[in-house]
Formats: structure tokens, sequence, C-alpha cells
């Protein structure tokens, strides 16, 4: 009896996220955040991709791109 | 990012907001030296208190950037009392101009304000405008 009550209370807490339990969270990494294009002629436009990926292990979201 | 009007050293930076707890903002940046692909001697033209019925004269040297094949066409001047011809600099090979601005001397008196159009064989800057302003002061024996 006492061996079913503590498989019981092992499941609830793990159901409801044990406080000791790993939290998962997300990772974002950007392969290079800095671009440098060099010597330019006004009046070119300068396009760049920026290529990230999630290194942790929960969904990434992104919230907001803004200029600055 | 868009280069028109910018010189010398420039940056621009981006903030990308995630759920990251560690990176909750990463910061990107552009970079670069933004180089004229037309370097003028003056920002414009300006005469200033010529008398009235007096010939007044202005020039400003235009000089493309090494190693661009662009070449200027033409020029014109939006400003009636102000005509603008171009002439090349001897032994530049097209790289090196003359601007010449020629204020009329039946100019009325008082201000006149209009803008130079240069234009050019470049895809980046097909059209450069500078401006021009003027006072044309009083005639007579001065």
């Amino acid at each position: 009896m006492r061996r079913y009550c503590l498989a019981a209370c092992s499941a609830l807490a793990l159901s409801v996220g044990a406080p000791w339990a790993q939290q998962r969270t997300p990772g974002i990494v950007f392969e290079d955040p800095v671009k440098d294009f060099g010597k330019v002629y006004a009046g070119e436009t300068l396009v760049q991709v920026f290529n990230f990926s999630n290194r942790g292990d929960a969904v990434l979201e992104i919230a907001e791109v803004r200029p600055t | 990012m868009y280069t028109t009007g910018l010189s010398g050293h420039v940056s621009k930076s981006i903030v990308v907001v995630s759920n990251d707890p560690r990176n909750r903002e990463v910061t990107l940046q552009v970079r670069a030296e933004v180089l004229p692909e037309f370097a003028f001697s003056a920002l414009g033209i300006f005469f200033s208190g010529e008398p009235r019925g007096r010939e007044a004269r202005r020039e400003l040297t235009i000089e493309v950037a090494p190693g661009r094949p662009s070449r200027i066409v033409s020029v014109e001047s939006t400003d009636p009392q102000v005509k603008v011809r171009l002439e090349q600099v001897p032994g530049s090979g097209e790289r090196k101009y003359r601007l010449i601005a020629t204020q009329r001397a039946d100019a009325p008196e008082g201000y006149h304000f209009g803008t130079i159009i240069i234009k050019t064989t470049s895809k980046l800057n097909p059209e450069i405008r500078l401006p021009i302003r003027g006072l044309v002061g009083p005639s007579g024996g001065q």
C-alpha cells in the first residue's frame, strides 16, 4: 500500500512540474550577429541575412524584431 | 540598409526579442564605410548680394570616384535666374568636371531659389540635385 502511494505521489509531482526538475528553455543562437560590408558607394542597398537556430529544448518564439 | 544620403562610417542595429530567458534581446549590427560616388567641392551654388545689372558666376567641381564607370550626362537649372553648364577638366578622362553657374545680369532684385539637376550614367545615383540660392542687390553705381 505504501509503495502504491509513493508511486502515485511521484506521478502527481511530475505531472504538475516538480520544483527540482530542470526547466526546458529555448536557446537562440545567431551564426554571425555582426556584418561589416566594408567600403560601399552611396546609393547601394545592403542586404544581409542573419541565420539563427534554436539550441534549446523548448519552442523558440520571436516576439519582436525592431531596428534601432 | 539604404545608403543614399549617408557618408562615412555607418552602423545600424536590429534588436531581436525572444522567449529565450538567457538572451531576451539579441542585438544584430550591420556596418559599412559609405563613400561618395561623386565628390562635390561645394554643397550648392550660392550668390550673395551681387548688384542687379551685373552678371555673377560661381563654379564647383565634381569628381567621379576612382574605379567607378559613371559619367555626368547633363546639368540643368530650375532657377530661371541662373544658367548652368558643364565642362570636363582637360586630361581627367571624364572623371572630373567643372560646373559653372551664371546669375543673369537682368535678374530682378531680391531672393531667388532653385535646383541644379545633374543627370549621370550611374545606376546608384542617376540624378543628383544641388540647391541654388541667390540674392540680387539694388542696381546703380555701387
